[in-house]
Order: structure tokens, then C-alpha cells, then sequence
């Protein structure tokens, strides 16, 4: 009777409102600007992605199988081969494929479709069924590599950026900030893994002498170290540049890494940082504040942002909602131990936990 | 001179912020359009935003031929959209420069609407340390507007700082009203409540802002107005209204004190040793008066407290005398320069400014708090609740932080 109510009470909730690993999967491949993605999935299926993008991010297009009930039972290799030849009649530098839920529950002959159509530049993404949104992009990042080779040459300070996909909260920002904080210390972006890049920057890749993961708590670490694996290229994941401290210690150790002196450019950077903090509107008013954060599909950014307003803007954070135990944990750092409640969710198993005025 | 002014906002800003709470009152800026529209934006976080504001916009010509009929034009304007109690013209700088003749237009206007209720306060070129006069002389063109009421036998007003005070009162109305003494408030959300003021026998004021708002209820109201002291911190609060006890032979506000001042011991000691083990000095720069009332609270933790203060009134002489010789409180009142030549003087370890003077004070790593984020503060429980999470407050850890930052990365010595 006890553990009835106990059950009854800690009540658990699907989360329906949380992108899965087909949405990240999709949104890592629409991003490569010159290359056409193929959603191998019935309509629905199609149209909700397809619109939900664009409703996100920018202009992108994206083609779909459009399976039947049929198709599904009966097999659909023949339908995705004539998708195939008629986008590749479009030109593009590279075609993704990406599988749908009812294709990976009949397991469709995809690679055999590929094989047959024989165009090289094929990525076949199956995200698992189940999976997160970080699990869907990192399926998609590896399967990225497939069109990659080692390089005869490394090209010298330059790096690619890990993480940024289309639908990505502030990716085009992110991109553009660190991008700009590189070249102040001489540093250039060789490719972005995958939001904006183009088929021909993913294939030189490999000649990276650095890959920056930056959204560590979400995605790119597998392919980071599958790429040190294949191609020898050393990762750095232990440092989200988001805020003055964290920033200025990313492009420190870049620099190290690199053997590039970054003080000049950090003290510079710094300058800026302490002009602005000394302003109105940061000291007197955010130490009166307190923040709640809801990034569950951002967990880099729910950790970064908020040790940034807990630690150098004085603000209590007082609620950060994330999806993963290791974002939890490093944010339980910064809870306001009275105030704090932690919603977790892991996978499938999610549960709302209120505390009782303590961090749980 | 000093380099700038470290006040909080210029007496019209504070005219309007006092008068756009209360419910019943139009303003209406007579000025120019920066005026109008810099004491609309530096007012907006002390004002309701339904309450509304109105401006003439005197242009270049209105300056050479006058901007009475300008004025006129507007105050009909106004009326007759909305038929408020009160109008009370704002004479900025430039009307003022010129001379405008304000008395003027009320009587031609008067003579065609006499229904209308308008007046006017003067609140252009206040010297320095004026700022808070704003807050005074709008009050007064508001009870020149009062009617004779009959007096209630017995009763008592209290009067307050700003607007911010309407509705804001409770901390003094609760223990007068639980002693049974009538109590009118000043300032109240709506005309109609401020306007009972009159049917007090006796004024309460508590804060040294409203000299000129007290003599003129005593001079046109018979009411009769005693400062005691600004009733902020435990002695401060409990002096205030053990005073009113006794002018008003009160024996229930004195147990309601009593009782209240063995409630609050215990705290009162804890952040007393509290304050002993961290050694505060604290340096206050014109607030909108309470950097009175605040060093009041502060002080009385046992810190060591140094004040520029705001005015220069009678009741701001009565109040700093009573601070030097409890608490042995400093005033600063001759001339500076720049708020960090006064850091560099005084070395204060946590400073309560403007805005504008927190561009001096965070170079430092000086624990900075601003003035306007800290109104309404009396009664007990303010400073009680001021003194437990006085140092939280400060967060020293963020300076630090800081300090760090700046000598690790940004080249700091």
C-alpha cells in the first residue's frame, strides 16, 4: 500500500515535447549547405520536420520519400531508389539519407540502395529509435565521416568546430563570435561540423590540427574521438566559452594547445568584458536578480550560462531544467541550495521530482 | 563643485515620479521635449505604467514669444479627455528661465472651467542637493489644491519621502492603527486618501524630506507637525513611535513597542555580532534621501557610516544631530570633487551610490549598492531583514571574482 503511494506519487510523464535523435539527425544534415537530404519516412513524418526546420532556422530544403503503408510492409528500397536518382538529377555535392522510425523498425535495405545507385558521396544516417536529440547528431556527425580521408597535411592553426546544427539554440552566434575570438589569436575555422558548412569544408576536415567541441553536454564528443582515432587530430571538450572566465580559458588553452601566444588577444577581450560589467545595468542590477532556465535541449548552453550568471553576474540561479545526468550534475554546482529544484530526465525514464527546498 | 551630479535624478524626475503614483493626479511636464522625454524614461521604473503623463513640448518660439497659451491649450486638452481630480503643472528649467506666468493661465482657465483643479510646482534649476526637493514642493501644489475638511478628534498623519511611500506604509500604519490612534497616510495611491491629511491633528513626518509639505498643512490646515526622527532601524523606529506615544498620551503604542522591540532582540544581536566580526565602513552619496535612513540602519549594526547627505532642510539638521551622537555617523558636507577622491579619503569597504557614481566605485572592487533599490524602509523588519542578508547582498565573492579575472587575463597589477 505504501509503495503504491509512493509510486503514485512520484509520477512519471513521457516527455512529448522533446526533440528525439530523428531531429537531430535531420537537423545535423540540413545544415551542409550543398548537399540534398532525404528523409526516408512516410508524409507525416516528412511534413512536421520539414516545416518545424523551417520554422527554426533558415531556408532549407529537404526531400522525403513519402511512404505508404505498402512501402513500409512491403519494403521501400524501390521508392528510395527513385528518390535517389531524382535528386542526384539536382546536382547536389553529397546526399544524406536519413531514416524514419517505421523504416528502422522494418530495417530497409538502405546501404543496398546506396550501393546500387552508386553515387559516392552518400551519408546514410539510421538514428536510433529512443535515442536523445545529442545521440541523433552524434549518428549524424559519424556518419559524416564516411566521406572523409586523412590528410596528407595538416594546415596549421587551423580547427574545426563540433557541435552547431541547424535548430540549435543561437548556433549561428555561437559560430560567429568563436570564429571571430579564433582569428584574434590567429586561429582559423577549417570547418564546422555541420551547420553552414559545405560539403567540400567537411571533406578537409580532416586537416584540422584541432577539433573544438563546443557543445560538450549535447553532442560531438564521439566524433571528436573518433576523428583523433582516424585521423590524429587532438580534441578539446573541457571548456564551454561561455561567459569572461570560461571564454578567456578556452582560448588560452587553444593557444597552448597550439603553441600560439593568446595573452595580448585575451587582454584585449578582457578590457571590453570589464567596460561592460562596470556598466548600469550589470553589478546593481543583476545582483538583485534571479534566474530560471529552461534549456533542456541545450544542455551546453543551461551549464555555461548558468555558472556565467551564477559566478560573474551575481545571479541566482534558482531553477535549470536540462536533459542529462552529467549537465545536472556540474549545474547542481550552482543552485542556490535553498531555492534550487533539478529537473532531470533521463532517456525514456523521466520523472518530476519536486524537492523540498534543496537541491535533488 | 563636484565634477558631476551624484544625485538621483534632477527635482522634476522626482516631482513626477511623486506625483505620477497617485491615482486622481495628471503631471504635466512643462518643457521642452528632452525633458519631457528623459523624465518619462528616468521615472518609468517608479510609476505605474497605466498612470498617465503629459507634456506641452515647448518648441524655439514658445522660449521668445511664451508658452502660456501652449500651456493653456494642453491643461483644457487634458481635462477635458479625462476629467482628473488634479492637474499639476511641472515647470521645468525653461519656462522657468523665462519667467512663464503660470498663475496666469490657472486663472484664465479657471474662469472658463471652474470645475478644474489645477496647480503648479516650481521644479526647475534646483541647485545641487535639491533633488529630493521635488518630491516637497509637489506635495505642496498638491494640498494647495485640498479643501477644508473637519478634523478628527485624536487623529494622527504620517508623511513620507516620495511616492514610492503610497501604499507602501504599512510597517508604521499597522502598530499606530493597532493602538487605536486614527491614522492618515501621505502619500496614499488615490488623491481622494491624501487628501484626508487635513482632518489629522497632528503630523507625523517621517523622513527629512517634507519640510516644506509640513509647514504648509500647519500654516493652511491647522494641523501641527512634530519631527521626531526618521522611524528606520529598531531604535530609530521604536524612538519614532514611542514619541507619537507620548505627545499623543498613547499608553498601547508603548506596550505594542515594547513588545515588538522583545521580538526583534535576538536578530537585532546576531547581525550586531555579525557586523562587529566584519568591520563595515560604509560610505552613502545623495540618495533620494535615504542614504539618511539607510546609514541610519547600517550604523546602528555597528558600522561605521559616512554620508553625503541629499538636503539641507530643518528636519535634515534635527535628524543628523541625532545620528552624530548615537552613532557617531559622519556628514560630509563640504565640497568634493569626484566620489573617488572621497574613497580615497574615507577608504569606505562598501559604498551606496547613484549610478552614475558606481563608474568610480567598481574600479576599486568596492562592494557597490545602489541608492533607488533601496526605498520604504521603515519599521523593524526592514532592517532586520537589510542586516541578515547585509553581506549577502554585497557579494564581495563576484568582486573578487573579478579582481581575479582582471589580474589573471585583463593585466591587471
Amino acid at each position: 500500500m505504501k509503495e503504491n503511494l509512493q509510486a503514485a506519487t512520484q509520477f512519471r510523464m513521457q516527455e512529448i515535447h522533446t526533440p528525439s535523435a530523428f531531429e537531430g539527425a535531420l537537423w545535423a544534415a540540413v545544415g551542409v549547405k550543398d548537399a540534398r537530404t532525404i528523409f526516408h519516412a512516410p508524409p507525416g513524418c516528412y511534413i512536421n520536420q520539414h516545416v518545424n526546420i523551417l520554422i527554426n532556422d533558415w531556408t532549407t530544403e529537404l526531400y522525403s520519400t513519402n511512404l505508404s503503408y505498402a512501402n513500409v510492409m512491403q519494403g521501400a528500397e524501390e521508392k528510395l531508389e527513385v528518390t535517389m536518382r531524382k535528386v542526384l538529377a539536382k546536382k547536389p555535392a553529397a546526399v544524406i539519407i536519413v531514416t524514419a522510425p517505421s523504416v528502422e523498425v522494418t530495417r530497409d535495405d538502405v546501404e543496398g540502395v546506396a550501393h546500387k545507385v552508386g553515387f559516392r558521396d552518400t551519408i546514410i544516417i539510421r538514428p536510433p529509435i529512443g535515442g536523445t536529440l545529442g545521440e541523433g547528431k552524434d549518428e549524424a556527425f559519424l556518419q559524416m565521416l564516411s566521406i572523409m580521408k586523412p590528410a596528407k597535411k595538416k594546415i596549421k592553426n587551423a580547427v574545426n568546430i563540433i557541435g552547431p546544427t541547424f535548430s540549435t539554440f543561437n548556433w549561428q552566434a555561437d559560430v560567429f563570435e568563436l570564429k571571430r575570438m579564433l582569428s584574434s589569436i590567429g586561429v582559423k575555422v577549417n570547418a564546422v561540423m555541420s551547420a553552414g558548412s559545405t560539403v567540400a569544408e567537411l571533406k578537409k576536415a580532416p586537416q584540422a590540427a584541432l577539433n573544438l567541441c563546443i557543445y560538450p553536454y549535447d553532442c560531438g564528443q564521439k566524433v571528436a574521438k573518433e576523428m583523433q582515432k582516424r585521423f590524429d587530430i587532438p580534441y578539446l571538450d573541457d571548456i564551454i566559452p561561455i561567459g569572461f572566465e570560461n571564454s578567456s580559458a578556452w582560448l588560452q588553452k587553444i593557444g597552448r594547445l597550439l603553441n600560439i601566444d593568446a595573452a595580448a588577444a585575451i587582454k584585449n577581450e578582457m578590457t571590453n568584458a570589464w567596460e561592460f560589467v562596470r556598466s548600469n545595468m550589470v553589478f546593481s542590477v543583476a545582483f538583485e536578480m534571479s534566474a530560471a532556465l529552461s534549456l533542456e535541449n541545450n544542455n551546453t548552453h543551461a551549464v555555461g550560462i548558468s555558472r556565467f550568471l551564477k559566478n560573474e553576474m551575481g545571479m541566482d540561479v534558482v531553477m535549470c531544467a536540462v536533459s542529462s545526468p552529467a549537465a545536472g550534475e556540474k549545474i547542481r554546482e550552482v543552485c542556490t541550495p535553498k531555492t534550487a529544484r533539478l529537473w532531470a530526465l533521463w532517456a525514456q525514464n523521466i520523472w518530476c521530482r519536486p524537492s523540498s527546498m534543496k537541491c535533488t | 563643485m563636484a565634477l558631476k551630479n551624484y544625485e538621483h535624478c534632477c527635482s522634476t524626475i522626482q516631482a513626477l515620479a511623486s506625483l505620477g503614483k497617485i491615482e486622481g493626479v495628471i503631471p504635466l511636464l512643462h518643457g521642452p521635449q528632452p525633458c519631457s522625454y528623459q523624465n518619462q524614461v528616468g521615472s518609468m521604473s517608479c510609476r505605474p505604467s497605466q498612470l498617465l503623463t503629459a507634456g506641452t513640448l515647448i518648441n524655439k518660439s514658445d522660449v521668445i514669444f511664451g508658452g502660456e497659451e501652449g500651456l493653456k491649450l494642453q491643461i483644457a486638452n487634458i481635462y477635458k479627455k479625462y476629467k482628473p481630480k488634479v492637474i499639476v503643472v511641472i515647470n521645468t528649467c525653461v519656462p522657468q528661465l523665462i519667467g512663464e506666468d503660470i498663475d496666469g493661465v490657472i486663472a484664465e482657465l479657471k474662469q472658463k472651467i471652474p470645475e478644474l483643479k489645477v496647480t503648479y510646482a516650481q521644479t526647475g534649476f534646483n541647485f545641487p542637493r535639491s533633488m529630493v526637493l521635488g518630491s516637497d514642493v509637489s506635495w505642496v501644489s498638491i494640498v494647495e489644491t485640498f479643501k477644508h475638511l473637519d478634523k478628527t478628534p485624536g487623529s494622527i498623519g504620517i508623511v513620507g519621502r516620495a511616492g514610492q511611500d503610497a501604499g507602501n506604509l504599512a510597517a508604521l500604519e499597522i502598530p499606530l492603527k493597532k493602538a487605536g490612534l486614527n491614522t492618515f497616510v501621505f502619500p496614499a495611491p488615490h488623491i481622494d486618501e491624501m487628501e484626508r491629511i487635513v482632518c489629522a491633528e497632528h503630523i507625523y513626518p517621517i523622513h527629512v524630506t517634507p519640510y516644506l509639505t509640513c509647514k504648509k498643512l500647519d500654516e493652511e490646515f491647522n494641523t501641527e507637525s512634530r519631527y521626531i526622527e526618521i522611524p528606520a532601524g529598531i531604535e530609530g523606529t521604536s524612538r519614532f513611535l514611542r514619541g507619537i506615544a507620548d505627545y499623543e498620551k498613547c499608553q498601547k503604542l508603548h506596550d505594542i513597542v515594547d513588545k515588538e522591540e522583545k521580538r526583534v532582540k535576538p536578530e537585532l544581536e546576531n547581525i550586531r555580532r555579525e557586523f562587529a566580526k566584519q568591520k563595515v565602513r560604509m560610505l552613502l552619496v545623495s540618495g533620494p534621501a535615504n542614504e539618511v535612513s539607510i546609514g541610519k540602519i547600517i550604523a546602528e549594526f555597528g558600522a561605521e557610516v559616512f554620508i553625503v547627505p541629499a538636503m539641507k532642510n530643518k528636519f535634515m539638521q534635527q535628524e543628523k544631530k541625532i545620528m552624530e551622537e548615537r552613532y557617531g555617523a559622519t556628514f560630509i558636507e563640504e565640497d568634493f570633487d569626484t566620489v573617488e577622491d572621497l574613497i580615497q579619503q574615507y577608504k569606505p569597504n562598501v559604498v551606496q551610490v547613484e549610478f552614475q557614481a558606481q563608474v568610480e566605485t567598481v574600479p576599486y572592487f568596492i562592494p557597490t549598492l545602489i541608492n533607488m533599490l533601496y526605498l520604504c524602509e521603515y519599521g523593524y523588519d526592514y532592517a532586520l531583514d537589510l542586516g541578515s542578508n547585509f553581506f549577502r547582498i554585497l557579494h564581495r565573492p563576484i568582486y573578487e571574482k573579478w579582481q581575479l579575472l582582471m589580474q589573471t587575463y585583463g593585466g591587471l597589477q
